[in-house]
């Protein structure tokens, strides 16, 4: 692993334990010491296997591809599907009628459009 | 007065460049592939714009404006309009793109700032401002700014931009106005690379390479006009103003990886894609042709429209479109506009040359001074390499001989008399070029007369297809006396015919030949350059722009009388031009090119020679 990630990855495995640190402080008001059991077994782990952070990264990022595939894919059937068609529904145009294929340019060359992203 | 200093920079699609502008003066530019050596390298170019820094003497806060060469909302636009359009089809394309879209390439201010300053080790002027413009009128930029013109019509054409796919155009003195534009997916570019992929080259590649098949096709047989039938009725609506429309049924890059639907061109063309590296029938040449054909009278009708709307006497053109050098020709000899200039670096990475000029005058406002050169200093905009620094990496090879002429004029006599000797040499000297040719910095040099250097140059040194074409660079005032051509083409960007004189008479059954039977036709007297069909992608060479090589094939002219050599691009099959002197030595022993030269140094692999 290069140096940059390797010093990322050791961030990311110290905010890890430190976040279940202050969930155990929270969960102690009502006695329960499940994070600090968590905690406890996750150094424990990254004691003896010092490879287990990148493991647990790498784990962390295939479950972060699978859920951004799966929220895309629940945006695409019920937010992009239905505004096609809806929009075929309402705008249904048949080819080759035209006389041309030419589109008036609506935009204005101007220098405030230069600083505009779009 | 202080100059003012823009940087230009094009990225993420293919191609990515970064150039850099002194007031209206290209200090440096180039393109990252170069530096990373990766072909068609559409990664941030942060080694382009750190030559181009280091070669311009000035750091990043001196830095007035950074300039992106498209407009990053409008293309996200237009791929969310396209993923509606085509829903439900469009899913997996949604699913690839929009990741990269929303992590990365909407911040993309953000990432110009975070890369130059993490990978440049040093802050942004806050005063520096990042600005953006659209795709095509970077490219329309790039073609009228640096042009000789000081009004001409503008005509841009390429794959897609944001949502442009070609665009007509009028440019005078500092702005630029444009009259019309064609939507996607109707895109001339996009069309081309379709028939690229079917006939088994890869897209945004491939396409010169389709070019160069095309002329294989026999005109005149069933096939070839039946093809052109089948692309004009079934798959494109053409006006007569050159605008068309494209029939979304039999295309497929819309919602997929895959161009085409395979499935309908089957059926319709009645032979599969063909697989690559297969054996090229001669029904893909055919095809090849038949979409030149379509190609080039779209582009005609286009132009024709264009002259109609702007009255002007010149046109100037850009966009990946605008490399078809066998189009071009075919416009010029319509005599629709007395000159054509052509961007020489056409396709994305010439955007950023005209980011930084629309930049520079329209934005700034700043008067544009013409004169007869045009500003692109024969495109030699990259990198050179010091006598010292050649002399250090030659050292770290003991398995090559070399040898210092110090001077240059009798270091070009020698290596005039090695071509002469049928020597294939790897001439590397001076800057290198922006864009896709080698002009005579990068080239790999022969003899044109050679009637079997054509084969050896694609087998032996560049490793690929043997059908392959080379350019004759030539001296510029010789010029009349190899082609029927009268102008200029210091950039290889118009083909030109072999004098009649100078060719073989051409059997009667000549266009039935199959393409290996052409191919090893001796067909002139400079059968190296000279394609199937008596053409040439010509290159004149200038005494005033391109001294040493003109040197160098003068010489070759008084050893030989012969005012031309083959030229083509150092470098192997699917590896960019080579940039540093270490890259050149590389491809130079992986290949049985005979000499290179190294500035000063003749390199061999054998010692005493």
């Amino acid at each position: 692993m290069e140096l940059k990630n390797l010093k990322n990855l050791k961030i990311i495995w110290r905010t890890f334990l430190f976040y279940l640190l202050i969930f155990q402080f929270l969960f102690l008001i009502t006695h329960n010491k499940i994070f600090l059991f968590i905690l406890l077994s996750f150094i424990l782990i990254g004691i003896l296997f010092p490879n287990f952070p990148e493991y647990l990264y790498q784990f962390g990022f295939f479950v972060g591809e699978i859920n951004t595939k799966f929220i895309l894919f629940l945006i695409f059937y019920f937010i992009i599907c239905p505004i096609s068609f809806i929009r075929k529904f309402i705008k249904r145009k048949f080819v080759g009628k035209e006389e041309t294929f030419w589109e008036k340019i609506d935009f204005k060359i101007e220098k405030e459009n230069f600083e505009k992203m779009g | 007065m202080k100059p003012i200093y823009i940087l230009g920079i094009s990225a993420f699609y293919h191609d990515s460049a970064a150039c850099l502008l002194e007031n209206d003066r290209i200090v440096a530019a180039a393109q990252e592939e170069r530096f990373t050596r990766i072909k068609h390298d559409f990664s941030f170019p942060i080694n382009s714009i750190k030559f181009c820094l280091e070669y311009g003497n000035i750091n990043v806060g001196q830095l007035d404006y950074i300039v992106f060469y498209e407009k990053p909302f409008l293309k996200f636009e237009r791929l969310i309009e396209t993923h509606i359009y085509y829903a439900p089809k469009s899913l997996t394309q949604f699913i690839q793109s929009m990741p990269i879209w929303l992590k990365e390439r909407i911040f993309i201010k953000n990432i110009i700032k975070k890369e130059i300053e993490e990978n440049l080790n040093e802050k942004l002027n806050p005063k520096t401002k990042i600005l953006f413009v659209p795709h095509h009128l970077s490219h329309a930029a790039s073609a009228f700014f640096p042009s000789p013109f000081e009004i001409s019509s503008i005509l841009t054409i390429d794959g897609v931009g944001e949502w442009a796919t070609a665009t007509l155009g009028i440019g005078e003195k500092n702005k630029i106005h444009f009259f019309y534009e064609l939507k996607f997916p109707s895109s001339l570019g996009l069309l081309y690379s379709s028939f690229t992929y079917y006939t088994g080259f890869k897209v945004n590649d491939g396409e010169y390479k389709l070019m160069g098949l095309a002329p294989y096709g026999n005109p005149f047989s069933e096939t070839t006009k039946k093809y052109i039938k089948l692309i004009k009725e079934k798959l494109i609506v053409i006006k007569g103003d050159g605008s068309f429309k494209l029939n979304m049924n039999f295309f497929t890059f819309t919602t997929s990886c895959k161009m085409v639907n395979e499935k309908k061109w089957i059926e319709l063309f009645e032979i599969p894609p063909r697989k690559p590296e297969s054996e090229i029938l001669q029904e893909y040449a055919d095809m090849a042709y038949a979409i030149q054909k379509v190609l080039e009278e779209i582009l005609i009708k286009m132009a024709r429209h264009l002259k109609n709307l702007s009255k002007q006497k010149y046109l100037v053109m850009a966009g990946g479109v605008a490399l078809n050098c066998v189009a071009n020709s075919k416009l010029l000899e319509e005599k629709l506009f007395e000159d054509i200039w052509v961007q020489p670096a056409a396709t994305d990475a010439g955007g950023a040359i005209g980011a930084a000029y629309a930049v520079y005058h329209i934005f700034l406002g700043k008067e544009r001074i013409c004169s007869e050169k045009d500003k692109m200093e024969g495109c030699f905009l990259g990198p050179k390499y010091s006598i010292y620094e050649i002399e250090k990496v030659l050292k770290k090879y003991p398995n090559i001989y070399y040898q210092k002429e110090e001077n240059f004029d009798k270091l070009c006599y020698k290596v005039a008399n090695l071509i002469a000797r049928k020597n294939v040499i790897g001439w590397f000297v001076g800057r290198m070029e922006f864009g896709p040719r080698a002009l005579g910095a990068r080239s790999i040099l022969a003899d044109a007369r050679d009637a079997e250097m054509q084969k050896r140059i694609n087998l032996k040194i560049k490793f690929r297809e043997g059908f392959r074409p080379f350019a004759p660079s030539v001296l510029y005032e010789d010029m009349k006396e190899y082609f029927i051509f009268d102008k200029p083409s210091p950039y290889m960007l118009f083909t030109a015919p072999i004098c009649k004189e100078r060719r073989n008479k051409l059997p009667e059954d000549y266009f039935s030949w199959s393409i290996k039977d052409k191919l090893y036709f001796l067909k002139s007297d400079i059968p190296a350059v000279t394609h199937v069909d008596f053409s040439a992608r010509i290159q004149t060479v200038h005494k005033e722009e391109n001294y040493k090589f003109w040197k160098l094939i003068k010489n070759f002219k008084e050893v030989t009388n012969c005012s031309v050599v083959v030229n083509t691009s150092l470098n192997v099959k699917d590896e960019p031009i080579v940039c540093t002197p270490e890259d050149a030595i590389k491809t130079y022993l992986k290949t049985e090119m005979d000499y290179l030269i190294l500035e000063n140094y003749i390199v061999s692999k054998r010692k005493n020679e």
